[in-house]
């Protein structure tokens, strides 16, 4: 039952994805692993928002991490979150309501196109928070029926990509990540295990 | 590059420095300038490139065989080549009992200081996959329960290293396994035993809520309990071999639980109680996790072989069973019934029922765990209700109903072979 990352997306003027805010508990990983897994989950979680229209909500399964995205339909922000297997969808999507509502009343719509990031310290406080989700209930109760009625859609990262794309090529073609990540990514696939090598 | 000049740079870190993670890379990012080159050596993480590992395996190997049989009677030279070679064996490869047998003897002969071979143990478990081998864990215990005097020995750190062994490599048998043992270790009789089966069982309840569907956990947790029962009273089972079956025929032959102090004989009851309210709780919030089930009917069984061995007499249940007046449809008040067989049985139709409401209520893709709650909530209640010798004709429907709901489950070819 772990958070592994929190993030939050827009599109500027050319309907390109920028992200601005993000971030990664990535302490049950080794030394070593640490920065590969930030940069695989950060390709993911990118790629997520991208393919992701206003007012959807989707579950997007890439083992051993499960995204789950949420797409406001009034303005254009989108929030991400992975987690692994067991945190519960429930939860997940309150926490992403949640975390959109207050950037939007902190940081009017105006101040994203400025820079690519902005600083909100709130969102390292919500993942540390929330890795318990039993403290999401109160939030959750109040949404609770709301969220009952939305359909989620179920994915896999493989559906969401077009035809011909690969998350390997996606991960290969990236210029957000270094050559290292990219060599343990090859290399852990080789061995059929996410970013560790065995 | 010159394989000696690595092995030597190899040595050098080791000799020189404190290690705390390894690993081993698939890239070099490191300038033949560079101090260490090519060895990669930031924050006392030492990472290894993988091009370079099997020159330095076939090295050190070299070595190792040349200098063994010298053994450890040698000269301090060949000392140094055989405690140097076999540290580089077993980095690349902790399985090569040869090498690990080279440095038993090495710490029998005062070579090698045992508290110091731990640490190096430690830092190999840092990477994930050296965890995975039986040879590196005996080894381990070998020194503790040979080579450390048992005051110096701290479980606290023992303990420790196998949450981070079970959090980088999860599912970890080894690990779970001497864990297991660490409590068997600890005797029963203490004040201070008390408060680690105490300690241990706190951080078990906080670890299974992170991991729930981690079944290894659970099974340390039960264990957890059972110690801890074990200081209350030292005649207490370990399950070890207790089947359903037994509990059966004892149905009907009532043991007596002599001699133990009330008190003492409270203490039991409320720990099992607490924890299948614990575990209820879980099921509900949590719907469609199979781990939770399984550990919920261990508790059952528990409960049930409590009830035959006289731990539970007659008041008891309400002493402890205080909220009797609350809400009845709350799922605080279904936890905390007292988890007699009608209790039980309300608990899984209750589960049942919210499965159905939820399931009316709107069709999306939670839909999966769903069933998997239904499946186990009958699957527990066929499971008890033969537990308790209830009558055939229950079970027969408690059958039908989960051949109805699981058609690739045994249930449904035994429904459809008949």
């Amino acid at each position: 039952m772990k958070i592994y990352s929190l993030s939050i997306y827009s599109k500027n003027y050319n309907e390109e994805i920028i992200r601005l805010a993000a971030e990664y508990d990535l302490s049950s990983f080794g030394f070593f692993q640490r920065s590969t897994v930030q940069d695989i989950i950060m390709v993911i979680s990118k790629t997520i928002a991208e393919r992701t229209t206003p007012g959807q909500r989707q579950r997007v399964e890439e083992q051993p991490y499960v995204g789950y995205v949420y797409a406001r339909s009034d303005i254009p922000l989108t929030g991400v979150i992975i987690t692994d297997e067991e945190y519960p969808q429930r939860v997940s999507f309150s926490v992403l309501n949640k975390i959109l509502d207050e950037f939007l009343i902190k940081f009017p719509q105006n101040d994203w196109d400025k820079s690519n990031t902005i600083s909100y310290p709130e969102l390292k406080t919500y993942l540390s928070k929330y890795q318990d989700p039993k403290q999401a209930d109160q939030i959750t109760k109040v949404q609770e029926q709301l969220d009952e009625t939305k359909q989620v859609m179920n994915r896999t990262i493989e559906s969401l990509l077009q035809r011909g794309e690969k998350l390997d090529d996606l991960i290969d073609r990236s210029q957000e990540i270094s050559f290292q990540s990219k060599a343990f990514y090859k290399q852990a696939k080789k061995t059929n295990s996410c970013c560790t090598i065995s | 590059m010159e394989v000696e000049k690595l092995y030597q740079t190899l040595n050098k870190i080791f000799d020189t420095h404190e290690i705390h993670e390894i690993g081993l890379l698939p890239y070099q990012n490191t300038q033949p300038n560079d101090d260490y080159y090519p060895f990669f050596f930031i924050e006392s993480n030492l990472g290894i490139p993988l091009e370079y590992v099997d020159k330095l395996y076939k090295y050190a190997h070299g070595i190792f065989m040349k200098v063994r049989d010298c053994g450890s009677d040698g000269n301090n030279e060949t000392v140094k080549l055989l405690k140097d070679s076999t540290r580089c064996i077993v980095i690349i490869n902790t399985d090569c009992y040869s090498a690990l047998n080279a440095r038993k003897k090495l710490i029998i002969d005062n070579h090698i200081n045992p508290i110091k071979e731990l640490k190096f143990i430690d830092l190999l478990f840092t990477f994930p996959k050296h965890t995975k081998h039986s040879t590196i864990w005996f080894h381990r215990k070998w020194i503790i329960q040979q080579h450390v005097p048992s005051d110096d020995i701290s479980w606290q750190h023992e303990i420790d290293i196998t949450r981070r062994v079970a959090e980088l490599y999860p599912k970890n048998y080894y690990a779970w396994t001497y864990r297991h043992w660490i409590l068997l270790k600890i005797s029963d009789d203490s004040l201070h035993s008390q408060s680690f089966f105490v300690d241990e069982l706190k951080i078990m309840k906080i670890w299974v809520q992170k991991n729930i569907s981690d079944y290894s956990g659970f099974q340390h947790l039960q264990r957890c309990l059972i110690r801890l029962s074990q200081y209350y009273d030292n005649s207490f089972s370990d399950f070890y071999g207790i089947s359903r079956k037994d509990i059966l025929e004892k149905i009907n032959t009532k043991l007596q639980n002599q001699g133990l102090k009330n008190k003492d004989s409270d203490s039991i009851v409320s720990l099992w109680y607490k924890e299948i309210q614990f575990t209820k709780d879980l099921i509900l919030r949590y719907p469609g996790h199979e781990s939770l089930w399984y550990h919920l009917r261990f508790l059952s069984f528990v409960w049930i072989w409590l009830k035959l061995a006289g731990y539970l007499n007659n008041s008891i249940g309400f002493k402890f069973d205080t909220d009797r007046e609350t809400d009845e449809k709350s799922h605080n008040s279904i936890v905390k019934k007292w988890p007699e067989l009608e209790n039980e049985l309300e608990f899984s139709h209750y589960c049942i029922r919210q499965i159905d409401l939820t399931i009316n209520q709107d069709n999306d893709e939670r839909f999966e765990s769903m069933i998997i709650q239904k499946q186990n909530a009958l699957a527990f209640e066929l499971w008890i209700s033969e537990l308790n010798d209830r009558t055939k004709f229950d079970i027969k429907d408690l059958i039908v109903k989960l051949a109805e709901i699981s058609i690739d489950s045994n249930y449904y070819i035994v429904q459809n072979n008949k």
